[in-house]
This record gives structure tokens, C-alpha cells and sequence, in this order.
């Protein structure tokens, strides 16, 4: 029973109330030391979310607990088809370490599974009716490359076949470089067309000189703006034939 | 221990005896680090996942254009994914065209082949998952796709270009497509006949690979 204050001397009331503050502060301590000491517990509640598809515009259509045993079923690019043996869904593998269960060197494994190749193949869109396609892969400080190109424009269509050398000429950021390409092959001329030579049909050794603006979308896609110049030449070198087209290119790395 | 002539000896024979053997054991070190093989901590002994890298299918193809009747062919489809979004396609059909035969200008009574294969890319726009009875569920894809090849008809030849879009209903052993498309042959001989533009859609039925 507390006594009125008013009835009580002013060192006593001083007293109570100090009694007061020290048993709340001690009170709000002993809370905060709960909350800290439960926290290890709340942590150990964590979830993996899984989604319907591989990609990360599909919705999130299971969650389970980070000790729950999942199994890797297939592979999408990047993107593991998990299973619970009841339920299963598709996670990112840069996220396969929230999986408290999934061992370490399997889940390098998984990792390292998801890692592309070196070697790339381009296809080409440009003016003048030409489109084509290239394979490329390093080779010490370059690349290598094999590039097809036909402009089947009506009686006027053309083929050729080069092999040549990429380089990078400077690059912005990590995502935007400049690059040149040169190479050497023939171009081919169907009957009736007179794009290379007037007077002959037939194949004619020819040279490739190539600028590109490159962005990497991906580590395992790039787009590119091409202006590429074929030069050949005919009649034992006497007539010089030359043409320049502006290409779209997409690669992807294989 | 004290400095005698026995015990220099000693001293000098021990020394001889480890100098010696000091090249035996470099020699072994070196046919040691020769035989050095790639340590893999057991990651091969794991079997990889089973990967898809892209689609492949056959479908229906049809062509509308003006001054030509609708023509039916068939049509092989491959798709190689890139990214989470993109993929590379490749298309090869083979149609039948009933309409002017453009070298003649006349028309042809009898049905003539359209070949056509064309690379390109494609973009999913919308992705999510559908379900009919609610048990079972499977991905959904609407991409936009470009495509650059060659249409050859009545022996001629001319770039075909080609943009539209694609719903791809996937599931986990197969998938099936619908494409709707504009097109547009660059074809002197197909233009003066107005049959270098039209329509195309497609349905098509695949697997993963």
C-alpha cells in the first residue's frame, strides 16, 4: 500500500521514486537482453523462396525452411529446379548457400555447373540485304573468328566466307567497348549478279575491316552495332570492288 | 664432446654422406612435382544436373498475303537461351504458295514451294505460370521476337525479315508455341506482284535439349 505523498516527508518520496526508476530500468534491461538472447532463434527461421520459373520475373510460389533437404533436379542458365521430394521450384544459384543442408562441395559443383564456355556465336542483320553468321573464340589476347555473310537481294545475291582476328579498341565501362575486326576469305557472286564484278560470276579473294560498339547484357549475351566493309578484287587484281553495310549483331557465349 | 681426429672424421662423413644424397632427393622432388595432378576435392565424382540449353520443335506454318492464297507448310523451330530473357531462334519451313507466279506475272494453277529459314532473336516480355485445374501449374512466356533469313519462291531469293510475338506454354517435358508475325521479303520479282509482305502465324509442339 503506497501512503498518499502528501502525508510523507520529502526525503522519503525522493527515495520511492528512485526505487521506481531503478526497478523500470532494470525491468527495460532484462527485456533488451531477451530480445538479444531470443535473436539467434529468429534467425534460424530463415526461408528460401522459390519461384515457378527461372527468372526472376516469375512469382514466388513455395517457401521452405533453410534446413529443409532439397535436391537439384535440372538446370536453366543459372537457375536450379529444386525439390523437396513433395514440392519443388526454381532458385537462383548465386542463392544455393542459404541452404543450410546442401553440402559445400556440391553446391561448388552446382556453381561452378553454371559457368559458360568461352566460345561465341554471332548473328548478323544489316543493310544492304545482308545478314550472316560467326563464330568466334579467344586466342591469346584476341579472338578468332569465322563469319558467313549472304545478301539474297532477287538476281543480285552474294555470299562470302571470312576468318579473321577481333580485338578490343577501348572500352567505356564494363558493359560498353569498342572493337575492330579485320579478315581475309572470298565472296562469291550468283549468275546474273553484278555486285562484285560485271563481267564475271564465280568467287573473288576479298578483305574484311570491321568497327563494332559492343554491349554486354550478360556476361553470356552482347549486342553490337557493326560497320563492316568487304573489299574484293577481280580480273588478276585490275578491278576493286568494295562495300559497306551496317549490321546488328547478337552474341551469345556458348 | 671433445675435438678429435675420430670425431672430425665423423663430422665429414656425415656431411659427404647427406651432401650426397642432397641431388637423389632433389631428383625425387622434381619427378614428385612432374607428377602433380589437378586435385578436384571429389567435384567430379558428382554427376552434373541435367541442363536445358534451349528448345527445338516442328509446327504448323501459314502465309497470308495479298494477292496470294493462304499457304500451309511446316515448320522446324530451334530456340537457345541466353539469358533470363533473351534466347537466340532459328527457323526452317517449308510452304506452299498458290498465287501470281511472279516470273510469269500469271497465275499458277499448280502449288509452288516456299523454303524459308531465318535466324534471330527473342525477347520474353511477360513471364508467369498458368493453371487450368489448379493442381498442376506450368510457365508461360509472351516474347517478342525478330527474325533475318532467306524465303526463296518461285527460284528466286530475297531477305526475309520478320517481327511478332510468341506465347510459349511450357512444360517440364515439353512445350508448345503460337507465333503471330509480319513479314517482308526483299524481292524485286515478289514486290511487283504485291506477295513481298503479309502475315504469318504458326503453332508449334517441341522439346528440351
Amino acid at each position: 500500500m503506497i501512503p498518499p505523498m502528501n502525508f510523507l516527508p520529502r526525503q522519503i518520496v525522493y527515495q520511492y521514486y528512485i526505487q521506481v526508476n531503478i526497478s523500470l530500468i532494470i525491468g527495460m534491461l532484462v527485456f533488451l537482453c531477451t530480445l538479444l538472447l531470443s535473436a539467434p532463434s529468429f534467425a534460424s527461421l530463415d526461408y528460401i523462396q522459390l519461384r515457378s520459373g527461372p527468372g526472376l520475373a516469375y512469382p514466388i510460389t513455395l517457401e521452405v525452411p533453410s534446413e529443409r533437404p532439397l535436391r537439384a533436379l535440372e538446370r536453366r542458365l543459372e537457375w536450379y529446379l529444386m525439390t523437396d521430394e513433395r514440392n519443388q521450384g526454381w532458385i537462383k544459384a548465386s542463392e544455393l548457400y542459404k541452404l543450410d543442408t546442401l553440402p559445400r562441395d556440391e553446391l561448388w559443383k552446382l556453381i561452378n555447373d553454371t559457368h559458360t564456355g568461352s566460345n561465341s556465336i554471332s548473328f548478323i542483320a544489316g543493310t544492304d540485304s545482308v545478314f550472316g553468321a560467326e563464330y568466334g573464340r579467344p586466342w591469346r589476347n584476341s579472338d578468332v573468328w569465322a563469319m558467313l555473310l549472304r545478301s539474297p537481294s532477287g538476281n543480285n545475291d552474294w555470299s562470302s566466307f571470312h576468318l579473321g582476328l577481333k580485338q578490343q579498341f577501348t572500352e567505356f565501362t564494363d558493359v560498353l567497348s569498342v572493337n575492330w575486326l579485320a579478315g581475309a576469305g572470298f565472296v562469291y557472286e550468283g549468275s546474273g549478279s553484278d555486285k562484285w564484278s560485271s563481267d564475271n560470276d564465280g568467287l573473288f579473294p576479298s578483305i574484311s575491316l570491321g568497327l563494332e560498339a559492343s554491349w554486354k547484357i550478360a556476361p553470356t549475351f552482347e549486342l553490337a552495332t557493326r560497320i563492316n566493309s568487304l573489299m574484293a578484287v577481280d580480273n588478276g587484281f585490275n578491278d576493286f570492288n568494295q562495300r559497306t553495310h551496317l549490321a546488328l549483331v547478337w552474341t551469345i557465349k556458348i | 664432446m671433445k675435438t678429435t681426429t675420430k670425431n672430425i672424421l665423423f663430422r665429414n662423413l656425415t656431411a659427404a654422406a647427406l651432401m650426397t644424397c642432397l641431388p637423389v632427393s632433389v631428383a625425387l622432388a622434381e619427378v614428385e612435382l612432374k607428377n602433380v595432378k589437378m586435385r578436384t576435392n571429389g567435384l567430379a565424382d558428382f554427376q552434373s544436373t541435367y541442363a536445358k540449353h534451349g528448345m527445338l520443335g516442328i509446327g504448323l506454318t501459314n502465309t497470308l498475303s495479298e494477292n496470294s492464297e493462304s499457304g500451309l507448310g511446316v515448320m522446324f523451330t530451334g530456340r537457345y537461351f541466353a539469358t533470363e530473357k533473351w534466347y537466340a531462334l532459328g527457323e526452317f519451313a517449308l510452304s506452299e504458295s498458290k498465287g501470281m507466279d511472279a516470273t510469269a506475272n500469271t497465275s499458277s494453277s499448280s502449288n509452288d514451294g516456299v523454303t524459308r529459314y531465318a535466324l534471330g532473336l527473342g525477347y520474353s516480355v511477360l513471364q508467369g505460370t498458368v493453371s487450368i485445374y489448379g493442381e498442376r501449374a506450368m510457365a508461360l512466356t509472351l516474347a517478342g521476337e525478330l527474325a533475318v533469313g532467306e524465303q526463296t519462291t518461285y527460284g528466286n531469293g530475297g531477305r526475309y525479315t520478320s517481327g511478332g510475338v510468341s506465347l510459349q506454354l511450357q512444360a517440364p517435358k515439353y512445350w508448345t508455341a503460337l507465333g503471330v508475325r509480319q513479314f517482308m521479303i526483299a524481292d524485286d520479282n515478289l514486290e511487283s506482284i504485291g506477295q513481298n509482305r503479309g502475315m504469318q502465324w504458326d503453332i508449334s509442339l517441341g522439346f528440351w535439349f
